[in-house]
This record gives structure tokens, C-alpha cells and sequence, in this order.
């Protein structure tokens, strides 16, 4: 049922509402009924009141008329009827009656043109001659519609007779005009009855019943509310109730009023349409008003309810679609993932099982331990993409901002990316446009991420040959402390489909095509870059055209790290030389900018020809940069030739993005004083002319790792793993440092417990491992009361490499953490940073 | 159940009315098969009315199903009980309270037809119902002989003495003065009516009697004293020899032929019995009015006809039939339809409010009562017809007082009336032709002959001589079913002859058939009139002519019937004419031959195969 209420609830909704509206629509159909029948109730129960009353005026009147009649006649002395009937022939017409009339004893009824007997009339016999009652007689002696009001009277001998009663002959048109009222629209229809229904006058009105009983000629009509036994016993019981009686084709309201005169009742008898035509009129067109109110809001309802059922219905799909495309995607990535994982492991064991089949081949042993170096690590980034992929949908990626030279930053790029490039014959270029900053707050390892990853793909997508270049422009910004830095990524590779370019930052989806299915990777490299990029308030953008290559633009509004260095020089003359365009014009800005007077030439034979113009001149140029690879004259050979113009004080420097260990000695052979690497910043340039021209030194901050850090030094590695044990011994011991092992975390505090102070320098722990965890075994270590308890350094080796692990670690007092598999140059990277601060501490101690 | 079998009965009754009517109607032309049949059950036929009828309304036929006589109470009952009247239903006034109808007759109330007649004519129930509207007024008065008032120079009385001491006058001369019918049958009681007369004219022309008599009537615990009154008036005529013991001998027949000779010079009788006396005797006969001991005045007793229509109609098969009744009834209650029934002898006067009285020399004497309304319903009694019906003849006689009368109809208001005695029993419902074959077996059982023929009344008034338009109903026959069947006056047996013919002879007569008084005196008649018979099995034609009616006849014990044997054949006296042939009067009644045949068969069914009709 419940179920059932679930499934169908909008259509349940929809047809309650329908029942409610036809209950609403009925009941006010009910209710107009009511309110017009009562309306016409009390209407006609006005009237009808008002009419029966003006008769009982008048009949009270005849019987008034009757009692002076009477107390005449008994005043005269001699009982003389004459007497009494002049005086009432003159009085006739002031009373308004016929004539006088009396009956005797023997019900003999005599007035002054005739008499009648009445004996069979029972009204007479019983009523007015037995009980002394006043009785009215109707429809006896003539047709004429005469009334006969008599009243019983002390008896009286008149011409020989023993008269009991005394009357007047009335003619009931008198009486009864009154109901020939034009009420209603004249169709009103009124009749004054007896109680057994016998109809004693009908108004002029064309009366549906002529019936001479008014009561029994309803026994064939339908009554629509009431009946006629109701009817009948409402008359006797002079109950007032409105009925509504059917007759020929048409409806009627049936009323009557008790009149207090003899048994009469009024009954009257109006077409329901004529007493309650307005009202029922007004009240129809409001129902039907209601009634198309409803309709229509039954219709918008549907109208909307199919609306927003198909709105529903699509966002359902797309959610759906949305869901299946992402399980897809998953799916696929899973997939992808099997496969790309087992790729390099399947590398790795069967190289394995290679170098152990030929262990006694040591040119076969080291190739297969290079192909399951470059696979392990191949998995291994395969592993961490997966692992950043999930610290930034958890939410545990924090950017750790700091001052950062954006100019290591590239130059980091170029000695990155440069290998790659070189070994795919593809050419690549930086350039920088209008930098003004190089000094800025970001995250250098997140920022380098993303570059490497943009520049990864290009690469990796760029067929041989092909060319990549990224473009570093800022521009200004209206605060002055942020840098709007633009970074693009162009290649001439593949490119990407249109359809492709909608999902390409979603989490788990790569292109898939004959072309590159060779190209691994986990397909998250992009979701992360983006993701990264907007944790750090960027954007990111794609242009691309399949088969012509791509754009990526990366946006970011970085804060300038303090204020820019002044680099200021005299007006020496610079001559830069460089093939491209873009980086003489940039060059040519920077030295304008210092001071220098900058000339530019584009190429090799123009750069030496204009070194010969100027010291034809005499206005020799003081520096020149020249480019190292130039299409007309090699960077080299223009030195060369240059030098012989500008003799050998004029410091000539070589501007190359690539590695030129490989020329120094030709270099100097041709008379180049020194390298810049491209892309060069103001600094560079600025820098490089203090050196080489001014003689100024200037060194670079260096935080150059020490490589033997450790030499010397006692650690204890402690993991359950044998394996991981082994390995980690090895490379730790590579460094200089003294190993000692412990397999848990007992056998570790054990270890330090016994050993003396300041034994180990360091300890590094796994944490998951039987025993004792490497969290209590710290735990302990920082207990024990010994002075290097707190003092040694502990560091934490995981395979989760999640924050709440890094908290968990550092709350327990562990120094950093490091995620396996070891990363031996950050590992020594990290380490340095407490190794010299506890030497500091150690000094200040002392 | 009961109403569906008395519907059921009424259906049957009325297929076989039509029928017989069917029969009767034969040579009738197309264009009557065409009408729309309305039957009326009457006791009197209704020439001038239906002649108008056929003429006002010419889609409608009117059919008379007439029972005869006037004062067949038993035979209205029998019908009524057993529902079996026709579309439209006439009532002598006298016979209304008889038989409850209410639930037969349809309500006229809701019609306009009452509106045409003064309220005081109308009888209605307290809800108003009228289920009869008057006919004509029609008085019983007294009857005076105008000729020989005039030839002695007798004053008309005008009060109740001047009666008195005119008729001791008149006695003198030997003529009786006043004297009324006191003969009495088993159904129909003179001493009884007379009776009723006093009561109405001493009692109920005073209020009180008027109070008295309506408690009386609707149940009501009354004291009978005020019907002591009527038994003063009737012994103060005893003896004033207005009323004498030999009175009880004189039917009502004999009273008016007696006022024809001048034997008897005041009676009393109705505007038809003034009419066939004025016809049958030289002398002149005029009404004058019954007088009151009471209040010594002048008063008539209302009696004349009531007519009603059958709820039948009201079933929504007989719109038609019920829309053309409404039109005779509005036509009836018309002062033309009015005059149409005075014609027929149904009262003297149009009922309707505003009718005039006609100027007949006859009504003088009575022109101020009519005018007045000084006309009374005479009581019937009823409840105490087993007192009174042998202990007023027992008054007259000197044989008991008013008392012990009284105390005795005290009795039957307190204990009830005693059970009718049922003589036989009849196993189905008999058909008028059935009837007269049973009645046939009664008289050739009594009479020991080997054939007997009875006429068979039929519709419009046609009764051949002996014929009676009646049936016997299923159920208990009693003495008024056998008074019904049998005669045709209540107070008329009719006697049975005998006589001898040959089997050809016998065949003649049944392809003659039945004759009326009438054909007889024309020598001919008007159609075929088939014999119910008994002692034989025949086929009727009666569409064919004379020679070819009758087929098949055979005796009763299959054998055929010879032309030239000699049967014995009896029935009924006056059926063939006199001096046909030899015929011998058996001096058995065919009242005691019926009666004597069911007291013996106790059990008998209607014999559907004896007459075979085509």
C-alpha cells in the first residue's frame, strides 16, 4: 500500500484534487439549491401569511357585522324580522354582504329570496346547531362563489319558526380578490382549501390544478421534496413546510398557510423558476463560474504537473545519464587502471624473473632493472595521481602558500620538460610577456604541478617534431598586491575533440583513440590541474582543434610577494639577438626599462653586422646577448665573429632554453662569456649584466641539498615489512647514515631504551605493524625519561598518505611524515630542515 | 395475493363481458370495431344516455351490462365482491353503503366533475376522496291518484294528519285509502324498507336523528331509542288503518297495479312507477310528499343513482379508456347528460347546482320540497336485517313491541350479525351462459324432463323472457345467490312449465332461440339469442342464419337427437309464446329448483363443454 502511495502519489494528488473540486462544485450546487429554497420559502411564507391574515380581517369583520346584527335583533322589542330586515337592506351595501339569512332549529335554512334545508350538511346538523358553533358554508345553493357565515344564536320564534342561527350571504370574490395578486410575475397561484383538500377558490391564474380536491390532485404529481402524505398531514397539523412539487413539465413550490378562519388553509402554489429565477440564474453562472475556475486550474495543474514532470523527468535523465556516465567513466577508469597498473607490474615481475634468469648477464640485469625502475615509477605516479585525485575530492589538499620566484619556477619547467622535448625532436619554447612580478605568494610544488602536467600532456600528445610552447604573460590588475599572471600551453599535437573538451576535467576520463591508446596515464591528471588551479582562485581554459593542436590557458591572480627588486643601470648600449621576434621585443623592454639602450636584431648575420656598425661608429655595444640557435648564423659562430669586431671586454652571453653543458667548451673557444637560460626574466637579464658587465657578484639564494646530510649519523628503521625494510635500509644507507633495523614498534622502543644518549639521531617508523604500532612505540620513545627522548628526530613512513595520517603522526609526536614508496631526494629534503634546526638547538644549548 | 386474484377475476369477468359482448356485437358494422368499448354497469338501461354518448363521443361505444331490476341488492354485492363491473359503474343510492368500493372506484376529487353538483350530494371519506357522482335526483314519494282526488273532491293532504284522516276517509268508500307494500322475500325485505321509511322521515329530518343516525353509521356506540320513533309512526298508522297485517301479502307490483284500478288511492313509488302509472291507467297520478310524524311536514326521500369508474383504468395500459370515461363522467355530471338520465327513468331532476325544475304537473305537490332540499337519505339498517326482517312482520301482527325489538338489535351491536349460512358451493367461477345451463340442470332435475332451455340476458338491456344477466361466483353459494340467479324481481318467483316435443321440434326452437316480451309481441326478433341448455351438447353458429345456428346436438348421454322421438322439455313460464303448444305448468319455482339442485349437489362446476360457440 505504502508502496502503491508512493508510486502513484502524483496521480492520487491529481485525482483528490479532481474529487475535491467536484465535492466544492456539488456542494455549492447544494448550497444555491438550499439558500434558494429557503429564500423562496421565506418569501412565500411572508406572503402567504400576509394574505391569510387580510382574510381573517375580513371574515373577523362578517363575523362582527354578524354580532351587531344580532344584538339589533335582540334589542327589538317585538322580534319583529321586518325590522330587522330593513335595517339591513339599508346596510347592505355599507357591509358589503347579500343578504341576511337565518336557520331554525330543523337545519332549515332560509334567507329573504329562498329557503333550503341543511340537514344532510353535517357542519350545519353537528357544528353550528349541535355544539353552537360559528360555521361558514361554501359552494351550497348556487355556483356562485357564496359565502354563508352564520353564527348559532339564542333561539328565536321569527313568522313561526325557531331560528338558531343567524348569517350573512357573502360573496367570497369579496373575501378572496385579494389572492389575484400579480406577485411573481402574475404567476402565483393561490388557493383557499378545506382540510380535507376540497378547494373553496382557486386565484384567476391559470391554474395547473382544477382538480376539485386541490390535495388528492397532487397524488399523481411528483413531489421533489416532501410528500403528500407530508402534505396532507401538514395541513391538519398546521405545520408550515415548503415543498417542491413537479407537475406537467414544470417544477413548483408548494406552500401552505393556515388561515383561523373555519378549517381554511391557503395553499399557494408558484413555478420554482419564477420565485427563485434570479437568484438561481446569478447562482448558476457563479457555479459555472466556479465550475470553469476549476476546470481551469485543473488544467494548469495538469499542464504544470506535465511540465515540471518532463523538467523532473529530464533532469532525472540527465542525473541518470550524468550517474552512468560517471559510472562509466569509472568503470572505464577501473578498467583503464587495471590495465595501466598491471602494465608496468607485469613489467616488473617479468623483468624481474629476466634478471634473475640472467643474473650472471650483468648487461642484461641492468636493462631489466631500468625497465622496472621506469615502470615502478610509472606506477608509482600512476598511484600518486590517484592519491592527490582523492586528498582534493576529500578536501584534505591544502596549497601552501609561500614567497616563491616565479623564475624558479621555469626554470624548473625548462629542465623538467627539456629531456622529453630533446628525446621527441619537438621544439618548445617559453615565453614571457610583461612580468613585472617575479617574486609572488603560491604553492610552488601545486603551481609546478600544474605546469608539468599541461606541459606533460603536450608532450605527450605532440608527435615527434611537433612544437610546445608556454606563454607566461601578466598583466595589470587594478590591486596592486595581486599579479594577473596567464599561462599558456599550446602544442601542435592531436588535439582534442569538441565533445571531448565538455568532459576533459572530469575526474576518470580520457580520450579514447587508436592513436593514443598507447599513451598511459590514469586520466586524472587534468581533473587535477583544474582542481588545483581553482583551490588556488584560478580558471582554466582549452582551445583546441583536432589534428591541429591545443591551448590551455591557466588564470591566476597570485599576491605579490613584497616590493620588486630596483634594477637600475647606466645607459649602456645592449644588443639583443634572437630569432623570435617575441623574445627580442620582451628582452628590448627589460633593458629599455633598467636604463640600457637596447638594440635588437633577428638573427645571427644581422646582430653581427650591426656590432660592426656601431663600433664603426665608435658607440660599440657594452653587452650582447645572443641567441644560441639562430637559422642564419648559429649563436656561436655570430660570437665569434662579433668578438672580432668588439674585442674581448664586450661580454657576449648566450641565450638558450636548452642544456648547453655540452658547448661550454666551444663556447669559450668562440668567446662567450657566460649562458642565460630562457626564458629569461628582468632579474636575468639584470643580474647577468651586473656580472659580466660590472663585475658585481651576484649569486643565486641556494638551497642546495645536501646530499650527505645524514652521513654519519644512526638511524633506526623500524617496519614490519621485511621488504620494505630491506629497501629502505639501502637507500638510507646510501646517504652515509649507519642503519639499524626493528621489526615493530616494541622491538624499536627496546632498541632505544638500551641504546645510549644521542645514539640514534634519528628513527623512522612504520606505522602499521604488529607488537606495537608505530604511534604507541613513539608514544612511548617521547615518554621515557632519558634526554633525547624528545629530542630525537622520529619520522613516519605510511602507505596512506592522507592528512588525518599526518595529524595522527605529528600529534604523537612524530617529526613528518613520509609517504612510501621513499622518495630519497624529498625525504633528504626534509630532513635537512630539522637537521639543522636541531644543530641550531643544539648550538644554542651549548 | 388477494387484490391479484380480485385483479385477476376482474380481468376474467371483463374478457368475458367482452366476449359475450363480441358474441353479441357480431353483425355489428367495421367502424364500431373501431371504438373504444366502455362498459357501464347499470341496473336499468341507459337508452337515451347511451344514444347521446355514441353521438357526443363517436369514438367511444358505450355497453350497457345491465343486471335487471332496481332492487337487486345482492346481485350489486356479488359484483362488487367479486370485482366484476365494468369500466364505469352505476349505484342506486340506497345500495352505496352496501359495499365499501373505495378501493375499486377511482378518486373523482381530482377531477373537476364534483365542482357541477352542491357539496351536500357528494359523499366523501375525511381525506375527501369521492368515488361517486350523483345522477339525477330521484325521490320516492307518496303517489296520489289525481282523478279520482278530483272526481270526490279530496283536499291533497299537506301535513302528516291531513294523510291520516284522508286515507280513514277514503277507506270509507272502500277504496283503500293509503297502503305501501309489506311483502317480504328472502332478499329483499318491504317490511324492513317501510320500516326505514318511517325512520328517515321521523328521525332523520330532525338534527338530532341526523347526529344519531351519522354516530350510528361510523361505528359509534349509540343508544337505538331513536329508532323507537319510526315504531310509534307505524303503529300510529296500524292504527289509523294505514298500515294492516294484509299488507305484508302485497308485492310492490301488486300495490301499483291495485293504485292503477282505484283500489288503492295513495302509495308510494318513484318517478318510473308514476310514469307506468300514468301510462297503464286512464287516470292521472301525481306525487305528493311523504309527511313526517315528527314535525308533521312534508319531506322526500332522496334516492336516485350514483355513478363511478373502475380503478382499473388507472393502469397505464388504459390511458385511452380512462381519458374517454372521464369524458362520459363530465357528460353525466352535465345538466344535458342529467336530462339524458331523467329520460331513462333515473330520477326527475338534474342534480347539478342551478337546474331547474322541470314543470311537470306531476311534481307539483312536491315542487316546494325539491326547492327547499327538504329530501332525506332513508337509513337501510342493514346491521339489523336479521332482527328486523322478521320481527317487523311480527310487529304488524301484534305478535312483540319496539322493546324487545330493540333490545334484539341492541344484541347484534354488541355481538355482531349472524353468520350467512352457505347452501352449496361452487367450484369455479360460472360465465352468465354457465349459470343459466346450472340453472337448466336445476329445473329439468326438478322437473324429471329430458331437455330445459333458459334465456340468457345480454348486454344493453336484452333480457329474453326468464333471462337474468348474472353470475355464480366461486365460493359459498347462499339464499341471495340463489334469490339472484333465479328471479328476476326479488319479490317474483318465476314459475316453470313443461311440455313434450319432437327431436325436430326441439331443434326449431333452439335455432330460433330465447325471445324478449318484446319479440314476442312483434313476432320477431332482433338477433339470435342462444338457449343455455340442459339434458344436451351442441355447437352454436351465431353468426348464421336460422336453420344453420345450431350443430352437433346430441343428449346428454351422447346419443344423438332423433327428429322424430319425443322429448319432455321444461322452462321457464312466459319463455315461449302462449298457445305455441301444449305446456303444462309444473308449479315448481325455478328458485326452489335452483335452490333444491345445489342443496343436493352441495358441489358444482361450470360445464365448459356442454355449449361450444363459433
Amino acid at each position: 500500500m505504502k508502496n502503491f502511495m508512493m508510486k502513484f502519489w502524483r496521480k492520487i494528488l491529481i485525482a483528490g484534487f479532481g474529487v475535491l473540486v467536484i465535492i466544492t462544485l456539488v456542494f455549492n450546487a447544494m448550497l444555491i439549491r438550499q439558500t434558494t429554497y429557503e429564500e423562496g420559502s421565506q418569501h412565500l411564507d411572508e406572503l402567504s401569511g400576509q394574505i391569510a391574515s387580510s382574510i381573517e380581517k375580513q371574515s373577523r369583520g362578517q363575523w362582527n357585522m354578524l354580532d351587531v346584527f344580532y344584538k339589533y335583533f335582540v334589542d327589538l322589542s317585538n322580534n319583529d324580522w321586518t325590522v330587522l330586515s330593513s335595517y339591513i337592506q339599508e346596510k347592505k351595501e355599507d357591509f358589503g354582504f347579500d343578504s341576511l339569512c337565518v336557520v331554525d332549529e330543523d337545519a332549515m335554512y332560509y334567507d329573504r329570496e329562498k329557503s333550503f334545508s341543511l340537514l344532510s350538511n353535517t357542519e350545519v346538523t353537528t357544528k353550528l346547531l349541535t355544539d353552537s358553533q360559528p360555521i361558514i358554508l361554501d359552494n351550497m345553493l348556487s355556483t356562485e362563489g357564496r359565502l354563508i357565515f352564520l353564527i348559532p344564536i339564542e333561539k328565536q320564534i321569527i313568522e313561526g319558526k325557531t331560528v338558531c342561527a343567524l348569517g350573512v350571504v357573502y360573496n367570497s370574490k369579496n373575501l378572496f380578490d385579494i389572492l389575484n395578486i400579480q406577485a411573481y410575475d402574475g404567476e402565483v397561484m393561490m388557493y383557499i382549501i378545506h382540510q380535507d383538500g376540497v378547494a373553496l377558490f382557486r386565484s384567476n391564474q391559470e391554474n395547473v390544478i382544477t382538480g376539485y380536491n386541490l390535495v388528492n390532485s397532487l397524488e399523481d404529481a411528483e413531489f421533489k421534496r416532501g410528500s403528500l402524505e407530508a402534505f396532507r398531514d401538514n395541513i391538519r397539523s398546521g405545520h408550515q413546510e415548503l415543498m417542491t412539487v413537479h407537475l406537467g413539465d414544470r417544477e413548483y413550490y408548494l406552500n401552505h398557510t393556515p388561515v383561523e378562519v373555519d378549517d381554511w388553509k391557503l395553499v399557494t402554489m408558484v413555478p420554482v423558476d419564477v420565485v427563485s429565477g434570479r437568484l438561481m440564474w446569478s447562482s448558476m453562472v457563479t457555479f459555472f463560474c466556479m465550475f470553469l475556475i476549476g476546470a481551469l486550474i485543473v488544467v494548469a495543474f495538469i499542464l504544470l504537473y506535465s511540465d515540471s514532470t518532463r523538467k523532473i523527468l529530464r533532469a532525472e535523465e540527465t542525473a541518470r545519464k550524468a550517474a552512468e556516465s560517471a559510472n562509466e567513466s569509472k568503470s572505464q577508469f577501473l578498467s583503464n587502471m587495471s590495465h595501466d597498473i598491471r602494465t608496468p607490474m607485469n613489467a616488473i615481475i617479468g623483468m624481474t624473473k629476466i634478471a634473475q634468469d640472467h643474473i650472471d648477464e650483468p648487461a642484461k640485469v641492468k636493462d631489466s632493472l631500468k625497465k622496472i625502475d621506469l615502470s615502478g615509477r610509472l606506477l608509482v605516479g600512476l598511484i600518486n595521481d590517484i592519491l592527490d585525485m582523492s586528498k582534493i575530492e576529500s578536501g584534505k589538499m591544502v596549497l601552501n602558500n609561500d614567497a616563491a620566484s616565479l623564475v624558479e619556477v621555469m626554470q624548473n619547467l625548462v629542465s623538467i620538460t627539456q629531456p622529453t622535448v630533446l628525446g621527441k625532436k619537438q621544439v618548445f619554447n617559453i615565453r614571457l610577456h610583461n612580468i613585472r612580478h617575479e617574486s609572488l605568494i603560491f604553492d610552488t610544488i601545486r603551481l609546478n604541478q600544474v605546469m608539468i602536467n599541461l606541459l606533460g600532456n603536450a608532450v605527450k600528445f605532440t608527435p615527434e617534431g611537433g612544437s610546445i610552447s608556454l606563454d607566461v604573460a601578466e598583466e595589470t590588475t587594478a590591486d596592486e598586491k595581486l599579479a594577473h599572471l596567464i599561462f599558456k600551453v599550446s602544442d601542435t599535437g592531436m588535439g582534442i575533440s569538441k565533445e571531448f573538451q565538455k568532459n576533459l576535467f572530469t575526474s576518470f576520463t580520457r580520450e579514447r583513440d587508436s592513436k593514443i591508446d598507447k599513451i598511459e596515464g590514469s586520466g586524472l591528471g587534468l581533473a587535477i590541474t583544474k582542481m588545483i588551479v581553482t583551490m588556488m582562485g584560478g580558471t582554466i581554459s582549452v582551445e583546441s582543434e583536432p589534428g591541429k593542436g591545443s591551448i590551455f590557458t591557466v588564470e591566476l591572480d597570485l599576491p605579490v610577494a613584497g616590493a620588486p627588486e630596483e634594477m637600475r643601470i647606466p645607459a649602456i648600449r645592449v644588443l639583443v639577438a634572437d630569432d623570435d621576434p617575441e623574445t627580442c621585443r620582451s628582452a628590448a623592454v627589460y633593458l629599455q626599462e633598467m636604463g640600457a639602450r637596447a638594440d635588437i636584431a633577428y638573427g645571427g648575420r644581422e646582430a653581427v653586422d650591426m656590432a660592426k656598425e656601431a663600433a664603426k661608429n665608435g658607440d660599440e655595444y657594452q653587452i650582447i646577448f645572443l641567441d644560441w640557435r639562430m637559422p642564419d648564423l648559429e649563436g656561436t659562430d655570430t660570437a665569434r665573429e662579433i668578438r672580432e669586431v668588439v674585442g674581448e671586454d664586450v661580454p657576449i652571453l648566450i641565450i638558450s632554453a636548452y642544456d648547453w653543458s655540452g658547448i661550454e667548451v666551444e663556447a669559450g673557444e668562440a668567446g662567450i662569456n657566460g649562458f642565460i637560460q630562457k626564458p629569461f626574466f628582468k632579474s636575468t637579464l639584470y643580474h647577468n649584466i651586473q656580472k659580466h658587465y660590472f663585475r658585481s657578484e651576484w649569486e643565486q639564494p641556494k638551497k642546495e641539498l645536501k646530499q650527505n646530510a645524514l652521513v654519519g649519523k644512526r638511524l633506526l628503521l623500524v617496519d614490519d615489512n621485511e621488504i620494505n625494510l630491506e629497501i629502505a635500509q639501502e637507500l638510507l644507507s646510501y646517504t652515509g647514515a649507519l642503519v639499524d633495523t626493528a621489526h615493530d614498534g616494541r622491538e624499536a622502543v627496546e632498541h632505544f631504551e638500551k641504546s645510549p644518549v644521542d645514539y640514534y639521531s634519528m628513527i623512522f617508523m612504520d606505522i602499521q605493524m604488529p607488537v606495537m604500532n608505530g604511534y604507541e612505540a613513539t608514544k612511548a620513545i617521547r615518554q621515557m625519561e632519558r634526554a633525547d627522548a624528545n629530542r630525537v628526530l622520529i619520522f613516519a613512513m605510511t602507505a596512506d598518505a592522507f592528512a588525518e595520517d599526518i595529524e595522527l603522526a605529528k600529534r604523537m609526536g612524530m617529526n613528518a611524515h613520509f609517504a612510501k614508496p621513499l622518495d630519497m631526494p624529498a625525504i633528504l629534503k626534509e630532513i635537512s630542515k630539522f637537521v639543522s634546526e636541531n644543530e641550531v638547538q643544539q648550538n644554542e644549548k651549548r | 395475493m388477494k387484490k391479484d386474484n380480485k385483479n385477476f377475476l376482474a380481468v376474467m369477468c371483463m374478457l368475458v363481458v367482452l366476449g359475450t359482448l363480441g358474441g353479441c356485437t357480431a353483425q355489428s358494422s367495421g367502424a364500431d370495431e373501431d371504438k373504444l368499448t366502455i362498459t357501464v354497469t347499470c341496473n336499468s338501461s341507459l337508452d337515451h344516455f347511451a344514444a347521446s354518448v355514441e353521438e357526443r363521443f363517436p369514438d367511444i361505444r358505450l355497453v350497457q351490462d345491465c343486471y335487471t331490476g332496481k332492487y337487486r341488492i345482492s346481485e350489486y354485492i356479488a359484483r362488487v365482491e367479486h370485482n366484476d363491473f365494468g369500466d364505469i359503474i352505476m349505484v342506486k343510492a340506497g345500495h352505496i353503503p352496501k359495499a365499501d368500493m373505495s378501493d375499486q372506484l377511482i378518486d373523482l376529487s381530482t377531477q373537476t366533475i364534483p365542482a357541477n353538483f352542491n357539496a351536500n350530494a357528494l359523499q366523501s371519506d375525511e381525506y375527501g376522496h369521492i368515488n361517486f357522482i350523483p345522477g339525477p335526483l330521484s325521490f320516492n314519494c307518496n303517489i296520489y291518484n289525481k282523478t279520482l282526488f278530483e272526481e270526490n273532491d279530496w283536499a291533497v293532504p299537506q301535513n302528516y294528519d291531513e294523510l291520516l284522516a284522508l286515507s280513514r276517509e277514503i277507506d270509507q268508500t272502500g277504496i283503500r285509502g293509503f297502503r305501501n307494500s309489506y311483502f317480504d322475500s328472502a332478499s329483499q325485505s318491504y317490511q324492513i324498507y317501510q320500516y326505514c321509511v318511517f325512520s328517515a322521515l321521523d328521525t332523520l329530518t330532525q338534527v338530532e336523528g341526523q347526529n344519531w343516525h351519522n354516530k350510528l353509521m361510523s361505528g359509534e356506540k349509540v343508544s337505538l331509542e331513536p329508532m323507537e320513533t319510526a315504531f310509534q309512526d307505524m303503529q300510529h298508522m296500524m292504527d289509523n288503518g294505514a298500515v294492516r297485517v294484509d299488507d305484508m301479502d302485497v308485492t310492490l307490483n301488486a300495490n301499483l297495479e291495485a293504485m292503477a284500478k282505484r283500489e288503492v288511492a295513495i302509495g308510494s313509488g318513484e318517478i318510473d312507477h308514476i310514469w307506468m302509472l300514468n301510462t297503464s291507467s286512464e287516470d292521472e297520478f301525481c306525487f305528493m310528499p311523504h309527511f313526517s310524524m315528527t314535525d308533521g311536514q312534508g319531506w322526500l326521500l332522496n334516492l336516485g343513482y350514483y355513478f363511478g369508474a373502475n380503478k382499473e383504468l388507472k393502469q397505464p395500459e388504459n390511458e385511452k379508456k380512462l381519458k374517454a370515461v372521464m369524458e362520459i363522467l363530465n357528460f353525466i355530471a352535465s345538466e344535458e347528460g342529467q336530462e339524458l338520465l331523467v329520460e331513462d327513468e333515473l330520477g326527475m331532476m338534474p342534480a347539478t347546482i342551478g337546474a331547474e325544475i322541470p314543470d311537470d304537473p306531476v311534481l307539483e305537490q312536491i315542487r316546494t320540497q325539491i326547492e327547499s332540499g327538504r329530501y332525506i337519505m332513508r337509513p337501510t339498517f342493514d346491521m339489523f336485517s336479521s332482527v328486523l326482517g322478521t320481527e317487523i312482520g311480527a310487529f304488524i301482527r301484534g305478535e312483540t313491541d319496539s322493546k324487545a325489538i330493540l333490545e334484539k338489535c341492541s344484541l347484534i351491536l354488541e355481538q355482531g350479525s349472524p353468520a350467512v349460512q352457505a347452501l352449496g358451493e361452487a367450484e369455479d367461477d360460472f360465465s352468465i351462459m354457465e349459470t343459466g345451463c346450472l340453472k337448466a340442470d336445476a329445473l329439468r332435475a326438478a322437473t324429471g324432463t329430458d331437455v330445459a332451455l333458459i334465456g340468457i340476458s345480454e348486454t344493453d338491456g336484452y333480457d329474453p323472457v326468464g333471462g337474468i344477466r348474472t353470475k355464480l361466483y366461486k365460493g359459498a353459494v347462499t339464499e341471495d345467490d340463489i334469490i339472484r340467479v333465479s328471479q328476476i324481481q326479488v319479490d317474483t318467483p318465476l314459475m316453470s312449465m313443461s311440455t313434450s316435443v319432437t327431436g325436430e321440434e326441439l331443434l326449431a326452437l333452439l335455432e330460433y332461440g330465447a325471445t324478449s316480451e318484446k319479440e314476442q309481441q312483434n313476432g320477431e326478433v332482433s338477433m339470435f339469442h342462444p338457449f343455455a341448455v340442459a339434458g344436451l351438447k351442441l355447437e352454436y353458429h351465431s353468426e348464421k342464419d336460422e336453420g344453420k345456428r345450431v350443430s352437433d346436438v346430441k343428449m346428454e348421454d351422447g346419443s344423438k337427437l332423433e327428429p322424430d322421438s319425443v322429448y319432455t322439455l321444461s322452462y321457464i313460464k312466459g319463455v315461449f309464446p302462449e298457445g305455441q303448444f301444449s305446456e303444462t305448468e309444473t308449479g315448481i319455482s325455478m328458485t326452489d329448483a335452483f335452490r333444491d339442485y345445489i342443496t343436493t349437489e352441495k358441489r358444482v362446476a361450470p360445464d365448459k363443454k356442454r355449449i361450444r360457440r363459433k
